[in-house]
């Protein structure tokens, strides 16, 4: 829904009543639907935007995990992490993106974190292993998540070529790729994407019954 | 001779027999049960050990495994340390070697390497000029990519490294953490501790073995076959010892193979059956003992009764029928000599009814009844007779005491008949005084005429020396007569079933006796029949007395007198006996003017009493008329 607004005020704000939606559907190699995957367009010609200060955007932790999961945010958006928990976490990424730490902290830090350089960021807690959490850093306004069916919409002003891209956590090659153009006329459009994932790497929670909040499976 | 007999020669004794044949057996059968323990225990062994070898060929794999998910959760551990996740995003590289030689130092890991998540080297501690250049495991960092951790052994130049690949999380791997550690003889050794097995880490490279590490010491040099590899376990040699062995190949790359030699001692894995082994020999040396001592015990229990049983038999082989031999076993030796004994209670008891019948009878006749069963009856024979009586011994018996009678005459009978024995005569019965004897039954003998008159004289000439005794006793000196015929008669066993002589019944009988009474008459000591001079006349001299008309016969008899052996004959005897025959003569041809004048003068000369007898014939033939018939034959005087 979130996303969705920001198209329209971006098509407010470009004063072009025309948008066009893009229906991604991101697949694996098997052809099944991917889940919770990043979806964006980037339009071939750069334009000239108008930015009002960007909104700070939160990454939650609650009972030692982050959430979201995945978090998809425009170049030079700041993201704030409040810790919901009673324990401290220590955040951080050594993410070319973005390198930074928030050591051990209660409460919500006193400065979000501005995440100025496109790329992924893969966040981690330093006491919780399992704690992990992505930012995707894209230099891009249109942006989505696929739903439970692998598609996601995407509403771009019409009259411009957009390279579209997935991205997954689990993608096989870093360097997020997998980028196809298309250039939108009039109408709507639909694509479809496909994402190579390799299995998830990562150390796992331990089940909450074993009550050890911590630990590799 | 046959060679067995050649070949149990030195075995005389039944007791070196018994130990040889004993102690042979026994040696036979320990031999045997040994050959069977060794061989089976040499095959139990074996299998043992090929069955153990594949056991820790298992435990070994399963060590070596458990070894690197030990060495995984260290490296792992290290690889969650923050400190050094910071080192990595500063992307110095001095400062990550430095920090990748400290994190290998916690470990003592003997390599250390830093690789990129695309796989190219960033850190190492063996060799800087690797960094930056492409991994050399990269299969292995595709598994810990798929898996999450590796571990494999690996040549890392010529050295057996067991690698560590885990990823340096935060939370997504950054770089791999590769750790390695070298397996040598102390890694080796911590096995062989767990396994009690030699093992041996082998390397094959380009068709050729090379031993890296072991826990032989030292290390063997190489000769292992290439093509043993998956055998099932074999024999091989180091320079000392014999070992069974296993190959287990442990990695297979195209690098190389990872080999592992497993293996035991077999003189180790024997020293059980050493052990046994003397055990065995104990054992066999001390029932070789026993059984000889047993054998020993038992040939002297049964060679002693042996000796005492041949020294019996010796015994009564020499007529000892008395001899006991003493076994007093309850066993087959005991039964043994109490029929030995019972057969020598009888012989002697046989030989004591022999005797006796000796005494009773003739030993001829004795030996002739023994020898055969003896049965009624009896054949008729040639035989001599010889009849005896002591003149006058019928008047002296009146008056003499019975025990000077007896012992007289016990005296004169003895020496008699041994006389008869020693001329083999048969003795067939004493009647009072009287003899009764013969020859040529029941024992055939072609000089039985001779041996009588023999036995005759040799009487005569007993008696003299008897009459000697006698004199000097002042007993009466009796004279002895004896009759003699020779002809068949029968003989035999004659009497009752119960009660029975070996006797002789006939004329040729009768005539003995009578002619034994005829002595009275011509006042000779030994007459003979003219069948029985027709027998002797060769070797005895004699002189032909009168010719007599035997009662119940048709032929006359011309009867003899026994004067001497021809060798002994002396010269007034010829002389007698030649001018007896031509007196004789004459009377015969009746001359007896003639017949007279010579008579008398043998009387004259010798006191000859046939002559006389002769004499007192030509008075009576005087008296009467002669009659025309006169054929000089008398009746045989009664």
């Amino acid at each position: 829904m979130r996303t969705k607004a920001m198209a329209l005020i971006l098509g407010l704000l470009l004063g072009n009543a025309h948008a066009v939606t893009i229906r991604v559907n991101v697949l694996d190699s098997d052809g099944k639907p991917i889940g919770q995957a990043a979806v964006y367009a980037t339009p071939d010609t750069p334009q000239p935007v108008a930015r009002a200060k960007p909104k700070t955007l939160v990454i939650d932790q609650v009972d030692k995990e982050f959430v979201n999961h995945l978090t998809i945010v425009q170049t030079g958006t700041p993201v704030s992490f409040p810790n919901h928990d009673k324990i401290r976490h220590h955040v951080y990424s050594f993410s070319e993106a973005k390198n930074f730490e928030l050591p051990l902290y209660e409460g919500t830090p006193a400065k979000p974190v501005v995440f100025d350089k496109a790329g992924v960021v893969t966040l981690g807690c330093n006491i919780h292993d399992w704690m992990s959490a992505y930012v995707l850093v894209v230099d891009s306004p249109f942006f989505a998540l696929t739903d439970n069916q692998g598609a996601a919409q995407l509403e771009v002003p019409a009259g411009h070529g957009y390279a579209v891209s997935a991205w997954h956590p689990q993608v096989k090659k870093r360097p997020p790729g997998n980028a196809k153009v298309t250039v939108a006329a009039g109408n709507s459009t639909e694509l479809a994407l496909t994402l190579d994932l390799k299995k998830s790497f990562r150390p796992i929670r331990l089940p909450a019954t074993a009550n050890l909040d911590a630990g590799y499976r | 001779m046959p060679v067995t007999v050649k070949f149990f020669r030195p075995f005389r004794q039944f007791r070196s027999r018994l130990l040889f044949y004993t102690i042979g057996l026994l040696l036979l059968a320990l031999a045997g049960v040994v050959a069977v323990v060794n061989q089976v225990f040499r095959d139990n062994t074996e299998a043992t050990i090929r069955h153990e070898l594949l056991v820790t060929e298992r435990i070994f794999l399963r060590l070596l495994s458990e070894r690197s998910q030990q060495l995984t959760q260290q490296a792992t551990a290290l690889a969650s340390d923050f400190a050094f996740k910071r080192v990595i995003a500063t992307q110095d590289q001095d400062t990550l070697t430095s920090a990748l030689a400290n994190l290998g130092a916690r470990v003592q890991a003997d390599a250390s390497f830093l690789v990129s998540i695309d796989d190219s080297v960033l850190a190492n501690s063996l060799d800087p000029q690797q960094n930056g250049q492409l991994f050399f495991a990269e299969e292995l960092l595709a598994q810990a990519e798929a898996e999450g951790a590796a571990a494999r052994l690996m040549l890392i130049g010529k050295t057996p490294y067991q690698l560590i690949i885990v990823p340096v999380l935060a939370p997504e791997p950054i770089v791999w953490l590769c750790l390695g550690f070298v397996i040598d003889n102390t890694v080796l050794a911590q096995l062989k501790q767990l396994t009690q097995v030699e093992i041996s880490l082998l390397s094959e490279q380009s068709q050729t073995l090379q031993i890296q590490a072991s826990t032989l010491v030292p290390s063997p040099r190489q000769r292992l076959p290439l093509f043993q590899t998956d055998a099932d376990g074999f024999f091989w040699h180091t320079d000392k010892d014999l070992y069974l062995s296993r190959l287990v190949v442990l990695e297979n790359q195209q690098t190389g193979k990872l080999i592992a030699l497993i293996e035991r001692s077999w003189p180790k894995a024997l020293e059980n059956f050493y052990r046994l082994q003397w055990l065995l020999l104990m054992i066999a040396l001390l029932s070789i003992g026993l059984a000889s001592l047993a054998a020993a015990w038992l040939a002297k229990t049964v060679s002693k009764p042996l000796q005492t049983l041949a020294r019996g038999a010796q015994a009564i082989g020499l007529g000892n029928y008395g001899y006991q031999v003493q076994i007093h076993s309850q066993d087959e030796m005991g039964q043994l000599g109490m029929a030995f004994n019972a057969m020598g209670t009888q012989l002697l008891e046989k030989e004591k009814i022999r005797t006796l019948l000796g005494k009773v009878v003739s030993p001829v006749v004795a030996t002739e009844l023994l020898s055969h069963d003896v049965v009624l009856g009896g054949e008729t024979r040639e035989i001599t007779a010889l009849f005896t009586d002591l003149a006058g011994f019928t008047s002296i018996a009146e008056q003499m005491p019975p025990q000077a009678l007896v012992a007289l005459l016990n005296g004169y009978l003895t020496e008699m008949s041994s006389q008869i024995s020693r001329h083999h005569g048969v003795l067939d019965k004493f009647i009072g005084d009287a003899i009764v004897a013969f020859w040529g039954a029941p024992v055939a003998d072609a000089g039985h005429a001779q041996q009588a008159v023999h036995c005759a004289l040799a009487m005569q000439h007993a008696l003299r020396d008897l009459r000697t005794i006698w004199r000097q006793q002042g007993l009466p000196l009796l004279s002895m007569r004896i009759g003699i015929n020779t002809g068949d008669a029968v003989v035999g066993n004659i009497g009752s079933i119960d009660r029975l002589d070996y006797t002789m019944i006939g004329d040729t009988v009768n005539l003995a006796a009578r002619l034994e009474g005829a002595n009275k008459y011509y006042g000779s000591e030994i007459l003979i029949s003219e069948q029985t001079y027709q027998q002797v006349c060769s070797r005895f001299a004699c002189r032909e007395l009168d010719t007599v008309r035997v009662q119940g016969k048709q032929q006359h008899v011309a009867i003899y007198e026994v004067i001497a052996r021809h060798s002994q004959l002396t010269p007034e005897q010829h002389q007698l006996c030649l001018n007896f025959a031509d007196a004789l003569a004459a009377f015969r041809q009746r001359q007896f003017p003639q017949a007279k004048i010579l008579f008398t003068g043998l009387v004259g000369s010798f006191q000859d009493k046939p002559s006389a007898l002769y004499l007192q014939r030509l008075e009576e033939l005087a008296a009467q008329e002669v009659a025309a018939d006169f054929d000089a034959v008398y009746d045989l005087a009664k």
